[in-house]
């Protein structure tokens, strides 16, 4: 008898540790938003009905859409271009820079933009009862990933066998840091010989992709994206560098071209790290220097209005 | 992307009673995709309803596939008992499925299941008496579907000639027979009360702005024509099939859809031909009365028709017609919905003793001008962005960007259907290119009644784009603004952003067949070729590519026509 009570104390006590519903806190918990997660940087959207999904010809209409920075990294001189097609007109701009903050604790949901036009249905042709036509967004905006993590240097390998390990090398995957391109994966941590025997060269090998919706763009030429000029090395470009334990990472290749498949990047600390300092988690910081376009398109018909 | 949710979710609604599995299981993942790439609330509620629909029905096909299966097995093992040669046999095999498969779509899984749940106990009885019963009844079924559905869906979707039809009706009618004799008899029986039916009641009775009403109205307009049986129409219809083919092989046939978005039914109409008695037969010298309806259908223009009568005979003798011109307005034939304007017209022939005894047919045709017009979306981009993006795998992605259909072209309803094509889309172009695309204009009959001329032809580039010529001579077009145009073709004419041309018909066109009184299946295409005299024009702003406008007007002289027979008796002495 007094064993089941024992065990419906234990129980109990365990409930209540886990759950913490029973004992109450005088604790204010102070909400940290968590910045760098999510794959989307800069997203856009239409309100509600404006653009409407039917308007008549000859009708003024507004359209209305939100810029939101949803990504951990601000944005500066970020462009954007609204495609009105001909069978619209508007008298307003459809072109403008902009900038927004991203993620943090000031903008727990990252700064937004509100920006409308008024734009009209033309005249429909004769026998012609209603045209479909379609009004679209470009944004092209400088970007970057933000990326730390933790990995395990190992500078011998001789000894470590008996001694205790302070961590093990390992491969790494992660989810989006933040931003649409993101850090996926970390190989095992290599080690190099350094031409100073008391130095090793770590190499850390980091699997690169786009997560998002839109298309990666150069960081230099990024504008170009949201015209209908050509230009070379406007697509698929990343500048990449990164430290690892305040030593600077050479990255082959720095600039990385995107491609559809496995995007790999090899950095190795050339300067080195003192063996000294034994097995360590080692902090590596990256930063992926990118542009990228979000486009958002709305169909819209353009009705006949009946005499 | 938020539209192909919606219109898939909208597809889940109008599934109603019977499923295709297939279509469940493409809808099923198609809607699995668009939910995983949802971008607002709205639209992944809506893909997450939708899906949770189809699991829930899904749930529901298991055991009815499995009574399926059941009985479609219990069927095979019975049949193959049976003493009766192998034809008729896996006819009525296919008599079973085909029956329970209609059932199963027009009337649900459940009732599909009770069928072959019925099915089942029949064989398991394996009673030679109930089985030729169910074996006469399903055969009937099938069999009288076959003979119903199969002439409508090729007369309204093959466009098959009524004449055709017949021929296929009677083949059918002979594999009935082979089958079971019984069940040909009442599958005559229904096709005797049901075609009489479709003729006078249908177009009443079921609802005008239906698919079923289109395919009632198309079925009767095919058979209106069954009179055109000849040999010399057989060899005709197949030869325009095999010229259509070579023409397309040889990229010189351009197609286009009807616009969907138009909802109306729109043209003129000649009702079928009534005679002031019944039967039709008159006595020589009596004057002869015949009259009929004239419709017209959401027109937004005003309209004038003329009308005229005769009567075959030795020689062609001619009627009066009252009235002998008909006037539509058009802010009469505007609104919501369906819009007609019927007006009757009598065929007088006050003396009829130029007809001698014997069957004649009465003519009333009614000669109009009408107009088509078809437009294209032209997609430019330039020539080096579109390297670019195939260089770094995005053409595709880009691509997909734009609406689905983009690239096809539409035409109003009418007489006649105009084609267009601007090459490969969407059209590469660059700063220092001179030369633009080729812009291809098919020009077909597309219902009954003759072209009696084309009056004239519009051809619409966007800015930017300009014609260089026609069938490579430069002389075939002229180039005119809004202001030159009648007021009709001026609504929605803008010079500011379109080139008007006008084609000379007489030239482009010589090849058209336009006699009056000839069945016609013909099409003529004619090219013509682009400059591009603004590249900044034509490229617009912005990433996505946005379409420019290639329309095409044909404005010409229609001629319908009407027949019925009818009998002159001579006076009794």
């Amino acid at each position: 008898m007094s064993k089941n009570i024992f065990l419906l104390v234990v129980t109990f006590v365990l409930l209540v540790s886990c759950t913490g519903q029973f004992l109450p806190s005088s604790k204010q918990t102070v909400f940290i938003p968590e910045t760098h997660s999510g794959t989307v940087g800069v997203d856009v959207s239409f309100l509600d009905n404006a653009p409407p999904n039917e308007v008549f010809e000859n009708q003024w209409f507004e359209l209305g859409f939100v810029l939101e920075n949803k990504g951990a990294v601000d944005v500066r001189n970020g462009v954007f271009v609204v495609g009105v097609p001909e069978d619209f007109e508007t008298r307003d701009s459809v072109y403008d820079s902009f900038g927004l903050k991203g993620r943090s604790l000031f903008y727990p949901l990252g700064d937004s933009k509100f920006y409308k036009l008024k734009v009209r249905g033309r005249e429909l042709g004769p026998m012609v009862e209603r045209m479909p036509a379609m009004v679209g967004v470009d944004v092209c905006y400088p970007y970057k990933t933000e990326f730390s993590a933790f990995v395990c240097i190992v500078p011998e390998f001789s000894g470590s066998l008996k001694k205790e390990r302070v961590c093990t090398p390992s491969a790494q995957s992660f989810a989006g840091q933040g931003a649409p391109v993101a850090v996926t994966k970390i190989d095992v941590p290599q080690v190099l010989p350094h031409d100073n025997p008391t130095f090793v060269k770590p190499q850390i090998t980091l699997h690169v992709k786009n997560l998002g919706k839109g298309i990666v763009l150069s960081r230099q030429k990024f504008g170009d994206a949201c015209t209908q000029r050509a230009s070379k090395d406007v697509y698929n470009i990343i500048n990449i560098d990164g430290s690892i334990s305040d030593a600077p990472l050479t990255c082959t290749p720095q600039q990385l071209r995107l491609s559809e498949g496995d995007n790999v990047i090899v950095c190795t600390a050339e300067d080195g790290l003192e063996k000294s300092r034994g097995i360590h988690n080692a902090l590596v910081n990256f930063n992926l220097d990118y542009g990228y376009l979000t486009k958002k398109t709305k169909p819209i018909t353009i009705k006949r209005v009946l005499e | 992307m938020a539209t192909n949710v919606t219109s898939a979710a909208e597809k889940l609604k109008k599934i109603q009673g019977g499923l295709s599995l297939q279509d469940v299981a493409k809808l099923s993942e198609s809607l699995r995709k668009e939910k995983n790439q949802a971008v607002s609330g709205a639209v992944a509620k809506e893909a997450e309803s939708a899906v949770s629909q189809l699991s829930a029905l899904k749930k529901t096909i298991t055991p009815v596939v499995a009574a399926l299966g059941g009985g479609t097995a219990a069927a095979a093992l019975t049949i193959s008992s049976l003493n009766w040669s192998k034809l008729p046999k896996i006819l009525l095999y296919l008599a079973i499925i085909a029956a329970g498969v209609f059932s199963t779509l027009n009337f649900g899984l459940w009732a599909g299941a009770l069928f072959f749940g019925v099915l089942v106990l029949v064989f398991a009885l394996k009673s030679e008496k109930i089985f030729s019963f169910f074996s006469t009844i399903l055969t009937f079924v099938f069999f009288t579907a076959l003979l119903i559905i199969a002439p409508l869906a090729l007369g309204v979707f093959a466009k098959m000639p009524a004449w055709l039809l017949l021929t296929v009706e009677i083949v059918l009618f002979f594999m009935v027979f082979s089958v079971n004799k019984n069940a040909g008899y009442l599958a005559l029986l229904v096709i005797i009360v049901f075609v009489p039916w479709l003729h006078y009641y249908a177009t009443e009775v079921v609802p005008q702005d239906s698919a079923l009403a289109e395919a009632v109205f198309a079925a009767e307009e095919q058979f209106g024509g069954i009179k055109n049986f000849s040999p010399k129409n057989i060899v005709e219809y197949f030869s325009n099939i095999a010229k259509i083919s070579v023409a397309e092989a040889t990229g010189d046939y351009y197609s286009s859809n009807v616009d969907s978005n138009a909802k109306k039914k729109l043209g003129v109409f000649i009702e079928d031909i009534v005679s002031t008695q019944k039967p039709a037969v008159f006595v020589a010298g009596q004057p002869l009365t015949f009259y009929t309806k004239i419709k017209a259908q959401s027109l937004d223009f005003d309209f004038g028709m003329k009308l005229s009568c005769e009567f075959a005979s030795e020689n062609v003798v001619k009627g009066v017609m009252v009235p002998d011109t008909i006037d539509f307005v058009k802010q009469e034939l505007a609104g919501e919905g369906d819009a007609f304007d019927f007006t009757d017209a009598d065929c007088v022939l006050s003396d009829s003793s130029k007809l001698l005894p014997g069957r004649h047919t009465v003519s009333i045709v009614g000669s109009f001008n009408f107009a088509t017009r078809s437009y294209l979306s032209a997609y430019f981009i330039d020539r080096g962005k579109k390297r670019e993006l195939e260089r770094r795998s995005l053409w595709n992605e880009w691509i997909s960007g734009l609406p689905s259909n983009a690239f096809n072209p539409i035409h109003t309803s009418g007489p006649i259907k105009i084609g267009l094509n601007a090459g490969s889309q969407p059209v590469p172009i660059s700063s220092k290119d001179k030369e633009g695309p080729t812009v291809s204009i098919t020009i077909e009959k597309a219902v009954d009644g003759y072209v009696k001329s084309v009056n004239s032809i519009l051809l619409m580039l966007p800015k930017g784009l300009s014609l260089k010529d026609v069938n490579g001579d430069v002389g075939n077009a002229v180039k005119v603004t809004c202001f030159d145009l009648d007021e009709t073709e001026q609504k929605g004419c803008d010079d500011a952003y379109t080139n008007i041309y006008k084609v000379d018909t007489e030239k482009v066109i010589g090849a058209f067949d336009v006699s009056a009184g000839k069945s016609v299946y013909n099409f003529v295409t004619f090219r013509a070729h682009t400059l591009i005299d603004d590249y900044n024009a034509l490229m617009g702003s912005g990433a996505t590519i946005l379409p420019k406008k290639i329309k095409a007007t044909a404005l010409y002289d229609y001629e319908l026509r009407k027949d019925a027979d009818f009998s002159i008796r001579a006076v009794k002495t």
